[in-house]
């Protein structure tokens, strides 16, 4: 199998990779340490591996790498920091919204992405925006209260 | 389905010449959410078609053109009167999906379980393509079944869809059955009406899921033009007609629930597009 090399934006960041034509933008993540973006269903149903690329939630586990190329990648490790947490990663905790927190990161990128669009979403568009993310844990009460929270605080308008 | 190589097109001709040169072993991708449900003996060079400009809706006129490259979430968030696709695009999967999904990529490959060929086939319309020549063909005629959809889009890039507004007087119903909101549909069915003075002028109705391929019930559309325009038509509907098809149930369904949901979703479309077309708000 031959492999290439594409560049795209990670975090910030302007980065090269040599990739398999094959390799799934998840596997290319997790092999640099981005290990943030977590292995799931690998066919585009539970959203744990959900990543923001050029503004919108996609599931990294059926984008190829390649497609990748020339485009802006937000993983959850240029999200907040451990002491500086994001507005919706503090909502999350203070909601109690966090059990186990396998879907978390991509819980995080998905309302990321919704909150960048539209800063004051309704319970309606939350329901619809965050529809590709499971949570097994929670019964997503407590995330969508986050949400909604977080949407009447105006915190990131 | 695996891929062995992959290269840029960022113009149509671009990627005519590409599928061209490459050959049998090219692959198109745009979102590329298919290639998980294709399977191939040989490996592919996929031909990522994301850069060519052939994305966004417009309306000129009565007419809705959309871009083979838009997202179904665009499809989803595009408003204007007479739009009726973002009710199909709400259907589809989640938002992940309908993120990086174009409505080219649903259309171009049919699957039994795909959700706008069945919406398509009662709109109408036209597509565009380009490859060793451009054509535009009807969506009656592209869709006609599966050998002749395969031959339409042989060597081709699908460049746009063409639509007609829904006007006042008509309506559009779109139904899709499934165990959850990411699973496929186990049953679809999609109905336009037109009215005039109360009685159905003109009707489409089709459906898919059930069936390798969508397929228009023109017997039953036969049966509504001419009538009056009132949802309690759809009782003496002769759904007797769908013994004609081979379905195929889904999900572990028995043959006659398979035909009981069948009927329950083609009514349902039939009855909000029928609502619609009555003046009343099908959201
Ligand atoms: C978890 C999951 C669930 C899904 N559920 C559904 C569902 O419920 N309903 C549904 O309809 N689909 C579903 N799909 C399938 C898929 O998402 C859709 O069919 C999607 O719209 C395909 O678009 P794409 O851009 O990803 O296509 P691609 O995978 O890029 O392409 C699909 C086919 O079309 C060809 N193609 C793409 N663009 C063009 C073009 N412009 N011209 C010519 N040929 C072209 C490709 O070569 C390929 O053969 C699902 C997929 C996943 C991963």
């Amino acid at each position: 199998m031959i492999k290439k090399k594409i560049s795209f934006t990670l975090n910030g960041e302007l980065k090269e990779f040599e990739i398999n034509p094959n390799e799934r933008l998840l596997t290319l993540l997790r092999r640099n340490g981005y290990k943030g973006t977590k292995y799931g269903c690998l066919e585009g149903t539970c959203g744990t591996c959900t990543v923001i690329m050029d503004g919108k939630a996609v599931d990294s586990c059926i984008v190829f790498a390649f497609q990748a190329d020339e485009r802006v990648i937000e993983t959850i490790e240029g999200v907040g920091a451990g002491n500086e947490p994001h507005e919706i990663q503090k909502a999350l905790i203070d909601e109690g919204a966090v059990q186990c927190g396998y879907c978390t990161p991509g819980m995080v990128l998905s309302a990321k992405a919704m909150f960048d669009e539209n800063p004051t979403p309704s319970e309606d568009y939350i329901k619809v925006q965050m529809d590709g993310n499971f949570c097994r844990c929670t019964g997503y009460e407590k995330i969508w209260s986050a949400m909604k929270k977080l949407s009447v605080s105006h915190k990131l308008r | 389905m695996k891929i062995k190589d992959f290269v840029f097109a960022s113009r149509v001709s671009e990627a005519c010449s590409l599928i061209r040169e490459i050959g049998d072993s090219s692959y198109l991708i745009a979102g590329g959410t298919s290639t998980f449900f294709v399977s191939s003996k040989n490996s592919k060079v996929a031909i990522d078609i994301n850069r060519i400009p052939i994305k966004g809706i417009s309306k000129n006129n009565d007419i809705f053109k959309i871009g083979a490259g838009t997202t179904i979430n665009d499809i989803l968030k595009y408003k204007a009167s007479g739009w009726v696709l973002d009710r199909v695009a709400l259907r589809h999967v989640n938002q992940q999906v309908r993120n990086i999904s174009t409505i080219g990529g649903n259309i171009a490959r049919v699957f039994y379980w795909s959700d706008f060929p069945v919406a398509l086939r009662v709109l109408e319309g036209t597509i565009k393509l380009s490859g060793i020549s451009s054509k535009t063909v009807k969506i009656s005629e592209a869709f006609h079944n599966s050998t002749v959809h395969k031959d339409v889009f042989k060597g081709s890039l699908l460049e746009y869809i063409e639509i007609p507004e829904i006007k006042k007087g008509m309506g559009f119903g779109y139904t899709k059955e499934s165990r959850t909101s990411e699973a496929f549909s186990a049953a679809t069915a999609a109905a336009f009406v037109k009215v005039d003075d109360g009685i159905i002028s003109d009707a489409r109705v089709a459906i898919g899921a059930v069936l390798p391929f969508p397929v228009r019930l023109f017997d039953i559309e036969e049966e509504l033009k001419g009538t009056k325009a009132e949802s309690l038509i759809i009782r003496d509907l002769n759904f007797d007609r769908l013994n004609k098809y081979s379905l195929l149930p889904r999900e572990g369904m028995s043959m006659d629930y398979c035909k009981h949901l069948l009927r329950v979703k083609i009514s349902d479309a039939i009855c909000d597009a029928l609502k619609e077309a009555m003046g009343g708000c099908n959201d």
